[in-house]
């Protein structure tokens, strides 16, 4: 049992860190992205931003537009889960990791916002594909390759 | 010393150097397939194997799967088209590219490196016989399995065995 529980504690640790994403996400992802917006202004900004479940409900174009937010923020579960199997300890540079996520979703979550309402074209379009195909994996899996590497010292290192 | 011997070098500047070279070695080596006219019929030869692998193994499944041409052919109208795209090149060559600029010996490199791309293509086959089983359900779960996550889930295989194996060769702090 002692020796599985580095294994069973990261996976509980991301179940909850899902679960807590699953209640609390979309509307944090609600507010963060009126931030964004104030930031860089749309053209005809929604008329509302609302939680739905697991998803944001955007109003203001001809027809309500939905932003699936598991679909965003999923790797920041795995994130955890590999850091803990991998890494182990480190958890100012976890921390860190799960900030970028954070301010990753974010962003991708606005973009999902603008291309709802019509206003997503050119590279922040590319951008918003490339997310999904190979950022959001990429992130957790670099991050915890970097932070696994950094975590070696000179004197373990010796043969 | 020999090459197994060697130490890496500390930690912040092994983690710099993967860091700069993932990208320049994984994105060149992309690039390299993606528009040098040279590769290009290297590609098409992965594209008919990937094709012709998916042919010769999907009926292993006791499943009544046909190939003509890059074409995959099941019962209930079901078919998918292998194209460029569908031979999860870039995944690899990333993950190649990873394996190369890891600290450790290069015996270890290579034997890891074929043993993974291995995995990796026999991956890609699931991922094939999955979108060739949803190809004549929904247009929606099919796009969303062909364009999202599959292509995620490819890349999430390629780094959990990559990390695997990484976390091995260097010691944990």
């Amino acid at each position: 049992m002692r020796r599985a529980l580095p294994w069973i504690l990261p996976l509980v640790v991301a179940a909850l860190v899902a679960l807590a994403q699953h209640a609390t996400y979309p509307a944090f992802l609600a507010h963060a992205t009126e931030i964004t917006r104030d930031l860089v202004p749309m053209d005809t900004p929604p008329s509302i931003v609302q939680v739905s479940g697991d998803r944001l409900r955007v109003l203001g174009a001809a027809q309500p537009s939905f932003v699936h937010v598991p679909a965003i923020g999923w790797n920041l579960p795995v994130l955890v889960c590999l850091w803990g199997w991998i890494v182990g300890g480190r958890r100012l540079a976890l921390l860190a990791a799960a900030l970028l996520l954070v301010i990753a979703h974010v962003v991708v979550a606005d973009l999902a916002i603008r291309r709802g309402l019509g206003e997503l074209v050119g590279w922040p379009h590319a951008i918003y594909r490339a997310w999904y195909i190979w950022i959001a994996p990429l992130l957790p899996i670099v991050c915890v390759a970097l932070g696994r590497f950094a975590g070696t010292t000179p004197q373990e290192q010796a043969p | 010393m020999s090459p197994e011997q060697r130490a890496p070098p500390p930690g912040r500047r092994l983690a710099l150097r993967f860091g700069l070279a993932l990208p320049l070695l994984g994105g060149g080596l992309i690039a390299l397939f993606a528009y040098a006219p040279a590769l290009q019929s290297v590609r098409e030869g992965i594209v008919h194997g990937t094709a012709a692998t998916a042919g010769g193994l999907l009926p292993l499944s006791g499943w009544d799967v046909e190939r003509r041409g890059h074409t995959l052919h099941a019962p209930g109208d079901r078919a998918v088209e292998v194209v460029k795209d569908c031979d999860g090149l870039p995944v690899m060559l990333l993950f190649f590219a990873a394996v190369l600029v890891t600290p450790t010996a290069w015996r270890r490199k290579i034997v890891f490196a074929g043993i993974g791309l291995g995995l990796l293509f026999l991956v890609n086959q699931v991922r094939l016989g999955h979108l060739l089983y949803l190809s004549s359900g929904s247009p929606g779960s099919f796009r969303a399995a062909h364009e999202t996550w599959w292509p995620a889930g490819l890349l999430l295989s390629a780094g959990g065995l990559y990390l695997l194996w990484a976390a091995r060769q260097v010691p944990r702090a």
